[in-house]
């Protein structure tokens, strides 16, 4: 299966999400797709190449980028500052309210994992269970990363007075 | 400072928004289109035929006994056919790689600077002397390096340029089980010699790593 210019994109846009340099992610896009033309072509069959090729994306990044140095799974589960009784899923950041500028600075400061995390709740649409499963994070490292992102967009959002948290 | 004027999104459209800004230029998709138009499948599913399997398989046998008895090997009798098949599989993809011109991951003309970007490496880039001896690959004119791989086993890519003549070096740990026998170039030994895509491509053996130069 050929992907489509729509699909392309979509898969850029998910290597621009880890790599931020659109030198780097053409470069990532590129080599997951060739490697994607030859698994295709030595019949094995792929039941969902989009996801194939994202895959292909994210361990060629964790790879080449040693994107692992940087791929902090400490779980903060059991962290005594971790709050017990605090609202830690995807449904934490449905109702914060911000504005784009704030969200566009933000994303450059963020770390990779964040970016593959918030990309995986906002483009594909899925619960912080399958993320978890998806990208074998740790559920409980997952929350508090979560967690951790929504106090971090309220601290800038309210230092600049800003953010409506409904 | 931002301005509180601006309209308030929730924040998984703002994300959408960052996110779905990054697009792809007409000529990146274009190549991108082509890479796939051009890769046509080698093999296409069907239904299983024992008899179309024996007459194939019979005519395989016969055709490499054939080539086994009467066409000489371009690289001596040392190599395996697998051995071979490994070889110009690692050809191709270095002279694919070569004309591809990806970015550097590191810009320098040092080899120890180079070995330091690349730590990731499970081994140490070296400044082949058989290449700068054999076949005038100056350590001076080494443009900088990048992550590659070679046969899926992440290998260097040093780049050397001389005015219009632009080279590529490849390292790799040599693994006799994988490679076959690639010869050494100690006591005037040849490199296995091969022009694909009209680039040359010498392979040896040096300080236990596989070296691949791809000339124009």
């Amino acid at each position: 299966m050929s992907f489509d210019k729509d699909q392309l994109n979509q898969l850029y846009q998910y290597a621009m999400t880890l790599a931020q340099q659109p030198a780097d992610a053409y470069d990532l896009l590129q080599a997951s797709l060739e490697r994607y033309l030859v698994a295709i072509n030595t019949a094995r069959h792929i039941d969902k190449p989009l996801a194939y090729v994202r895959t292909l994306i994210r361990n060629r990044f964790i790879d080449q980028y040693r994107y692992d140095r940087r791929w902090n799974l400490t779980s903060y589960a059991h962290d005594s500052q971790f709050p017990a009784a605090i609202d830690l899923s995807f449904s934490s950041l449905e109702e914060l309210h911000i504005q784009s500028d704030l969200v566009s600075r933000i994303w450059q400061q963020i770390s990779p994992m964040d970016r593959d995390i918030l990309y995986h709740w906002a483009i594909l649409g899925f619960t912080t269970q399958e993320t978890s499963e998806l990208l074998t994070i740790p559920k409980g490292t997952l929350l508090s990363r979560v967690h951790r992102l929504r106090l971090q967009l309220k601290a800038s959002a309210f230092g600049e007075e800003n953010c409506n948290d409904r | 400072m931002t301005d509180n004027s601006l309209p308030q999104e929730t924040m998984k459209h703002q994300l959408k928004t960052e996110i779905e800004f990054a697009q792809l230029s007409n000529a990146q998709l274009e190549q991108l289109m082509q890479l796939q138009a051009d890769a046509t499948p080698v093999q296409k599913k069907g239904q299983y035929n024992p008899v179309m399997a024996v007459a194939a398989g019979f005519l395989i046998f016969v055709l490499g006994v054939s080539t086994a008895l009467f066409l000489p090997s371009e690289h001596g009798d040392s190599f395996s056919s697998t051995g071979d098949r490994m070889i110009n599989a690692i050809a191709t993809e270095v002279v694919d790689n070569h004309l591809k011109l990806k970015p550097l991951d590191i810009e320098t003309n040092s080899i120890t600077n180079a070995r330091r970007f690349l730590d990731q490496l499970d081994f140490s880039p070296i400044h082949s002397i058989n290449a700068e001896q054999r076949f005038g690959l100056q350590s001076q004119r080494l443009i900088g390096g990048r992550y590659c791989s070679i046969q899926g086993t992440t290998a260097a890519q040093l780049r050397y340029r001389d005015q219009a003549l632009l080279r590529t070096l490849y390292q790799v740990p040599y693994d006799s089980q994988r490679y076959g026998s690639i010869p050494s170039l100690f006591d005037d030994g040849l490199p296995i010699t091969m022009t694909i895509k009209g680039l040359s491509v010498r392979l040896w053996r040096e300080q236990d790593l596989l070296m691949v130069l791809v000339s124009p």
